[in-house]
């Protein structure tokens, strides 16, 4: 009866699609594209397009890459349920970085608080990360918020954005060995000889 | 053990666990499809490391015994097989588990330390 532990099962198959490193690469990407967009300005832009897109760019291509290889599935309720409260709780976070700071004086207040306001951010982006690992069920996701979080209030502190390439690349590149694994273990199948 | 408890349906003996789940690789895909909504050919061969031909065949009796629905459609040029759990199905595997939860736990704890004790 070991084997029927439903939860386990859920989880393991949960876990399964989510091994491709696909989200890792592209948080890891991001955060690249944000120390260039700090060191030239004309890369700024483009920081600010790829957050809107890395949310897209996931769910394309887990379409292109992860399904093809580890099939397609529908999670029950539950697991919908907790994608929703990731999605509202960066939401209200985001809503919160930006109002709270105008709420206590703007950007004379963000001035005169050259500490609290880095260290703040850093755990912001700590809290955001650390609600996709619950919610989500990914505790590497917890790293990774600690690596983000740790660079954003170290970059501002040390006024240095080597610090955001350093975290970015190394999530960027785990993730890329995670995925490496994934498209070895998992090979597209051929398809030609049967009903997948 | 009398053979007409057998046919109680309250009866805790094994002879009353459902066999078509019972089997091994059946339990796997079972199991996996009722803790997701649906999931195609290809997610469950991942999940369960049943070969094309084992799945499809063990597929084809879940279907049969009307525990699962299945769909088939194409993706292009390609054929696409979706499983669901009906809810007969549901009920069969939570009646197999409530079964097997009684059938296991009327053994006497310390059967194996017994056995090996005695051999």
């Amino acid at each position: 009866m070991e084997d029927l532990d439903l939860g386990r099962i859920e989880r393991r198959a949960w876990r399964s699609y989510h091994e491709d490193g696909l989200m890792d690469v592209a948080f890891g990407l991001l955060l690249v594209v944000a120390f260039a967009g700090s060191v030239a300005d004309r890369f700024r832009w483009v920081a600010y397009v790829l957050l809107l897109l890395v949310g897209p760019a996931l769910a394309l291509s887990k379409r292109l890459v992860t399904a093809p290889r580890m099939g397609a599935v529908e999670f029950g309720p539950t697991r919908k349920a907790r994608k929703r409260s990731v999605v509202l709780f960066i939401g209200a976070l985001v809503a919160a970085t930006m109002l709270v700071p105008v709420m206590l004086g703007g950007y004379d207040w963000l001035r005169a608080h050259p500490v609290i306001v880095p260290v703040g951010l850093g755990f912001l982006v700590l809290l955001a990360f650390s609600g996709i690992a619950y919610w989500l069920d990914l505790p590497r996701m917890y790293v990774v918020g600690l690596l983000f979080g740790g660079a954003f209030t170290l970059t501002e502190l040390l006024d240095t954005p080597v610090l955001l390439l350093l975290a970015g690349a190394t999530v960027a590149l785990s993730g890329a060995v995670r995925l490496t694994r994934f498209l070895r273990r998992y090979p597209k199948p051929s398809g030609t000889d049967g009903a997948y | 053990m009398e053979p007409t408890d057998r046919a109680d349906p309250t009866s805790p003996y094994a002879a009353d666990i459902d066999r078509l789940i019972h089997e091994p690789a059946r339990l796997m895909i079972v199991a996996t499809l009722f803790v997701v909504e649906k999931a195609d050919f290809l997610f469950l061969m991942r999940q369960t490391g049943l070969t094309q031909g084992n799945l499809s065949s063990h597929m084809n009796k879940l279907e049969a015994a009307g525990y699962i629905d299945v769909e088939k459609t194409f993706r292009g040029k390609r054929p696409h097989t979706v499983l669901r759990m009906t809810d007969a199905g549901r009920a069969a595997f939570a009646e197999y588990r409530a079964r097997m939860e009684q059938v296991l736990g009327d053994l006497p704890p310390e059967t194996n330390a017994d056995t090996k004790g005695s051999s």
